[in-house]
């Protein structure tokens, strides 16, 4: 039985959509919030816009215990290895929001020395635009993340860690 | 002189520690019962006041014609520079001499300020109260011409988010 025959059996599509289902109902964000973004973040986990009701409450610092990269704020030239080394240190599977215009575009700050989108160096999921973004924004971004993990397919994985 | 600072000496009835506890329990009761502010975004949804800066659109005269005459005041003004306008000769006999022929602004270097809409002389562009927006591609939030006036089609009459049948319209994917 090769590994097509696999994926059209329906016992592990069946199994892939209850792995899917625990993915997106539990993520466990990583916040790299370096700017006011990552204060606005908090805004997003009190209980006016309640994360925790997508399962995305435990907000985890350590990287290796996190799936979802919540970037929020200007990165600096010199931040980019951080939060490349912190994205690698990511279990896979692994989802990235780029969190308010710093982040995605380097918004007002078009110098030198600011990163301008966190898109050139690691794959980013989801934009949310704004400065910063709504709280609302923040939660139909994780939405749209969730409807990615609901897409995942069980063996597009290879142990060396690439899609 | 020195202050001197007396410690608290607990009482018996501290000590008993289970009126503190009942208290405590009595106000996360209290909670129970109050109003809840939790607001369930997907279904329900934060309606901003008068003036919130969200979206942008592009305003019309009542015949259609776009009030924009491309002067670039607002990409002037911009601070992130974010609004990009190719001029060009109107398409209609309206006594102006430029038009916009593409009128594109970057929402992901955006940081909705509001400058635009203040330096604008004909009220052209305006910020909307539209907030929840997200995409998962950068082309998405690139937004051109028709799209900001489809946005004020959207929001001309009435607050986006007090229309009933707006999860239908909304234009991030």
């Amino acid at each position: 039985m090769g590994k097509q025959d696999i994926k059209s059996n329906i016992l592990t599509t069946t199994v892939e959509s209850a792995i899917n289902w625990g993915r997106k109902n539990s993520l466990w964000p990583m916040p790299f919030g370096t700017a006011c973004c990552g204060i606005e973040f908090m805004a997003v986990l009190a209980s006016r816009t309640d994360m925790s009701r997508f399962g995305a409450e435990a907000i985890r610092f350590s990287p290796r215990q996190s799936d979802l990269l919540i970037v929020a704020g200007r990165i600096s030239i010199k931040m980019m290895p951080v939060l490349i080394r912190i994205y690698e240190q990511m279990p896979e599977p692994k989802w990235v929001i780029s969190m308010g215009a710093c982040a995605s575009s380097g918004g007002v700050f078009d110098t030198y020395s600011v990163i301008q989108g966190i898109d050139q160096f690691i794959p980013v999921d989801v934009y949310v635009p704004g400065c910063p973004p709504r709280p609302e924004g923040v939660v139909g971004s994780l939405l749209k993340i969730q409807d990615l993990v609901d897409k995942e397919k069980l063996f597009d994985y290879t142990f060396s860690g690439s899609k | 002189m020195a202050t001197i600072v007396t410690s608290y000496e607990p009482t018996f009835w501290d000590k008993l520690y289970f009126p503190a506890l009942l208290r405590g329990l009595m106000v996360t009761l209290r909670h129970f019962f109050q109003k809840k502010v939790t607001i369930q975004y997907p279904d329900a949804k934060y309606i901003p006041p008068e003036g919130y800066r969200g979206l942008h659109r592009l305003n019309k005269y009542p015949d259609g014609r776009i009030r924009c005459v491309a002067c670039e005041m607002c990409a002037a003004a911009c601070p992130s520079g974010c609004i990009h306008i190719v001029p060009g000769a109107p398409p209609w006999e309206d006594g102006k001499e430029r038009y916009p022929v593409s009128f594109d602004i970057d929402l992901l270097r955006c940081i909705f300020c509001g400058f635009c809409e203040m330096a604008c002389p004909e009220q052209a562009i305006e910020l909307t109260e539209i907030y929840d927006f997200s995409n998962s591609s950068r082309e998405g939030l690139w937004i051109n011409k028709d799209g900001l006036l489809e946005v004020y089609e959207m929001t001309k009459d009435e607050n986006y988010y007090m229309k009933k049948s707006h999860e239908a319209d909304l234009t991030s994917g």
